[in-house]
């Protein structure tokens, strides 16, 4: 008996399309919702992360556009987005999202995670934390990589998750976003180690051997989308090629 | 009016329970108020949250009398994750809490060790599968998230993982009662099996 490596494919939502970017600009749409949610679930993804582009900027999330994500999927499914209050996060949740992403409110409104943790449960409360290089200074980004925040000190941002009750976190590199070049470990790779969540890692994934390499560093699951959409690889392909190398979930049928 | 009622007592994702049920063509209606819980054949309570507030909403709806007699009638059961959990005598999340008191045993926070806590995602599980369901098989995964497991102190027919060192119990089948630490609605073709089979029971 084993826990499985989770392979996440995340989607990106804007203007009421699914979109692709790089380095989290030039949004190329490269979907329509429902057939994207319906493609990734007949691979039986073992879960997905919606990022709701459109509820950024203290937007209103539009719920009955982000509901057809759960009527076209059967995958534990996150979301992320625009999320600032308890009411706002217990009606997703009530509405089928099993988790729910923080980025901004993290850093502006930590009592309200402390709040929704307490509401929902730390296992379904989970941040998601924006990485990109300024002046060779690694920094932490809010508003959808709009808004510098300050410099990343990982131990420190870790414990703080851990103490708002966070139940697990998501380290995306902004400056590797889109381009398939493999995920940065060069900064990353130490996290799992210090940290008592579960933590996947996200930004550059490209492929099997990066995904390999993130088992090993003891990350709980790896985040991905572009390889699925402009490299030809495929959840059941992905897999396939991993199965001798790392426990990955097979795909039953 | 369907055969399986959803406890709806205001916690939980009932919206992912009923889509499964009925992507797997099963048929089922919530129930809202504690009344209807008898004109029920089966029911079954999905949970997430905390344990505490889950029993304190079982109680002041009424819910908590109508699934004891339920379970007393040898009615089927399905209890998933903290619809598992409330079955038994305590939990010691935030504050120590009672339970329904129909399992021997209590709920505490998951060993700590190279698994990190919450445990999130999928797992294999050991254990005699045929008395969940015929169909399944050791190629069978399960998706969890939870932070809290149930102790029991008593022997019963269990599925388990190892987590941390230690045996944990991810489900548990006594008489009618069918508990489940993961979640069958989130485990696609895998949790459709045990749905099924839920279904089907005379």
């Amino acid at each position: 008996m084993s826990k499985k490596f989770r392979i996440i494919p995340s989607v990106q939502f804007k203007n009421g399309s699914v979109v692709k970017s790089v380095n989290y600009l030039n949004h190329r749409v490269v979907g329509d919702l429902p057939s994207t949610m319906r493609v990734y679930s007949r691979r039986q993804a073992d879960e997905l992360i919606f990022y709701n582009l459109d509820a950024l900027d203290n937007k209103e999330i539009n719920f009955s556009t982000i509901l057809s994500c759960v009527q076209n999927s059967n995958m534990p499914l996150t979301y992320g987005g625009g999320v600032r209050n308890v009411d706002t996060a217990n009606r997703l949740i009530g509405n089928g999202f099993d988790k729910i992403s923080f980025n901004t409110c993290v850093f502006e409104e930590p009592k309200v995670i402390y709040q929704v943790a307490k509401l929902i449960g730390s296992s379904s409360t989970i941040a998601t934390i924006d990485l990109k290089f300024v002046n060779s200074r690694l920094c932490m980004f809010t508003n959808g990589g709009k808004k510098l925040v300050g410099d990343f000190n990982y131990s420190e941002t870790i414990k703080l998750l851990e103490d708002l009750g966070i139940g697990e976190v998501v380290i995306n590199c902004i400056d590797n976003d889109g381009l398939m070049n493999g995920y940065n470990f060069d900064i990353i790779s130490g996290i799992p180690k210090m940290s008592k969540i579960p933590v996947l890692l996200s930004g550059g994934c490209s492929g099997v051997s990066c995904v390999k390499r993130a088992y090993e560093f003891g990350f709980d699951g790896a985040v991905m989308s572009s390889i699925f959409l402009w490299q030809g690889d495929s959840i059941p392909s992905l897999k396939d090629a991993l199965f001798e190398k790392i426990p990955v979930r097979k795909v039953v049928l | 009016m369907a055969e399986i009622g959803i406890i709806n007592c205001g916690m939980g994702n009932l919206t992912s329970v009923k889509n499964a049920f009925n992507h797997a063509g099963i048929a089922c209606d919530l129930i809202e108020d504690a009344c209807d819980v008898s004109r029920y054949k089966k029911i079954v309570l999905p949970g997430v949250g905390a344990f505490r507030s889950m029993m304190e909403k079982l109680n002041e709806k009424g819910f908590s009398t109508e699934i004891k007699e339920h379970i007393k009638r040898d009615k089927p059961y399905m209890g998933i994750c903290l619809g598992m959990q409330v079955l038994f005598e305590s939990s010691t999340e935030f504050e120590t809490t009672s339970g329904l008191c129909e399992l021997h045993g209590t709920v505490q926070r998951l060993p700590g060790g190279s698994n990190p806590v919450p445990n999130v995602g999928w797992w294999d599980v050991g254990g005699d599968y045929d008395l969940f369901s015929q169909e399944l098989s050791d190629l069978d995964t399960f998706y969890f998230v939870h932070s809290y497991h149930c102790i029991p102190s008593k022997n019963y027919s269990a599925l388990t993982i190892d987590f941390n060192d230690t045996t944990i119990v991810a489900a548990i089948r006594k008489n009618n009662i069918f508990a489940y630490q993961f979640h069958p609605e989130k485990s696609q073709n895998s949790g459709k099996k045990l749905l099924k089979s839920f279904a089907e029971l005379a």
